[in-house]
């Protein structure tokens, strides 16, 4: 972009830059086919969709709790199912050596996934 | 060598490549031309691929290109590697799409488009304190055996949950706050938020010539207000993001 075309500016515009480019990357366009990198590119793409499940699935237990249409036991076995399901993608994450920033997810208007 | 035709932009006038002096460089370094249909015209010129490349220097040229037309006549900019075979296909797409292209047409006359990105160095983190999480509005989930993990599990997610809805519930705040007075000052606006934990607003308004200054200086003014937020408005643009239509079945 050509200066002329900056009216305002409060910082440097490289941390909008860096910003905008977290965008881009946040999933690649492609999936890595090289033969030595395919299972990262793929558990990286697969994992960040099982995540983005669960996150909404958490969101909607909760819900539920605040609406407070679960009964004692319905309630201890959310909890349950919830916290096995969060160690279980950790031990996902820690075999496939990937962190929460890099299954994070740009979702638009309902912000990011992390 | 095979030909095709790029499609930069469709203009609101029948100009004739003749009338259209000096004569603007295309892609490919081959000049633009204009092929009409009724009152309107589609600037295009020859390009060597049907697929175009993508880089930096590429794209500032089609903005330029797109850039140069604007500042003569009243156009709908085209996506980037519209593409077809011939001036014959660029004259079916005007005949197909013609009252789509007047009607966008109207709603761009004699208006510019300006981006605004606002930044906030606010943090999920930073609303624990603030949230309003109280156990007592959660009587079952309270009254489970206080040694249950689960019970503890579900305690930390619901405050997390609060303090992600209360951090979220002050950047609304603050979004509306910014774009409601300059909304009352736009023709049209499209507006993204949260496009990273930084980027808290996006947004593109298509705004009429005669009002540009004034909305520049709103912003101006939102922005001595509001000193912890970092503002990047660009523009005058040409309304690439008001274009309400597509001819990317028609494209190769």
């Amino acid at each position: 972009m050509s200066d002329d075309k900056i009216i305002i500016q409060s910082e440097s515009i490289d941390e909008i830059a860096e910003e905008l480019e977290k965008v881009e990357n946040a999933l690649p366009n492609k999936i890595n086919a090289d033969p030595d990198n395919v299972e990262s590119g793929l558990s990286k793409l697969v994992l960040t969709l099982i995540e983005l499940i669960r996150k909404l699935m958490e969101k909607q237990a909760m819900r539920r709790i605040e609406s407070d249409s679960l009964n004692e036991e319905e309630i201890e076995r959310l909890g349950e199912t919830l916290m096995k399901l969060e160690n279980k993608m950790n031990e996902l994450k820690e075999i496939f050596g990937l962190t929460d920033e890099d299954l994070n997810l740009n979702l638009g208007p309902l912000g990011d996934l992390m | 060598m095979k030909q095709y035709k790029c499609i930069y932009a469709i203009l609101d006038s029948d100009v004739k490549s003749s009338d259209h002096k000096p004569e603007i460089m295309g892609l490919d370094s081959s000049p633009v031309y204009f092929v009409g249909f009724r009152d309107i015209s589609a600037a295009v010129s020859n390009v060597n691929q049907d697929k175009m490349k993508v880089s930096s220097d590429i794209a500032f040229s089609y903005e330029k290109i797109i850039e140069d037309l604007w500042m003569k006549y009243n156009l709908l900019p085209m996506r980037f590697g519209s593409v077809m075979k011939n001036d014959t296909n660029v004259i079916e797409i005007m005949k197909k799409k013609y009252s789509d292209f007047i009607d966008n047409l109207k709603i761009v006359e004699n208006k510019s488009e300006f981006g605004l990105k606002i930044l906030c160095d606010l943090n999920k983190t930073d609303f624990k304190t603030e949230n309003t999480f109280n156990l007592n509005n959660y009587k079952k989930l309270k009254q489970l055996d206080k040694k249950s993990v689960y019970r503890n599990y579900l305690i930390d997610k619901l405050e997390q949950h609060k303090s992600e809805d209360s951090f979220m519930k002050k950047i609304d705040d603050i979004i509306e706050e910014i774009h409601s007075p300059l909304k009352k000052l736009s023709y049209l606006s499209n507006v993204t938020k949260m496009v990273t934990p930084k980027i808290i607003l996006n947004a593109t308004y298509l705004v009429k010539n005669e009002m540009k200054d004034e909305f520049i200086q709103k912003i101006r003014q939102i922005k001595r207000e509001k000193k912890d937020l970092k503002f990047l408005l660009t523009g005058p643009w040409p309304p690439y993001n008001f274009v309400n239509l597509s001819i990317k079945e028609h494209i190769l």
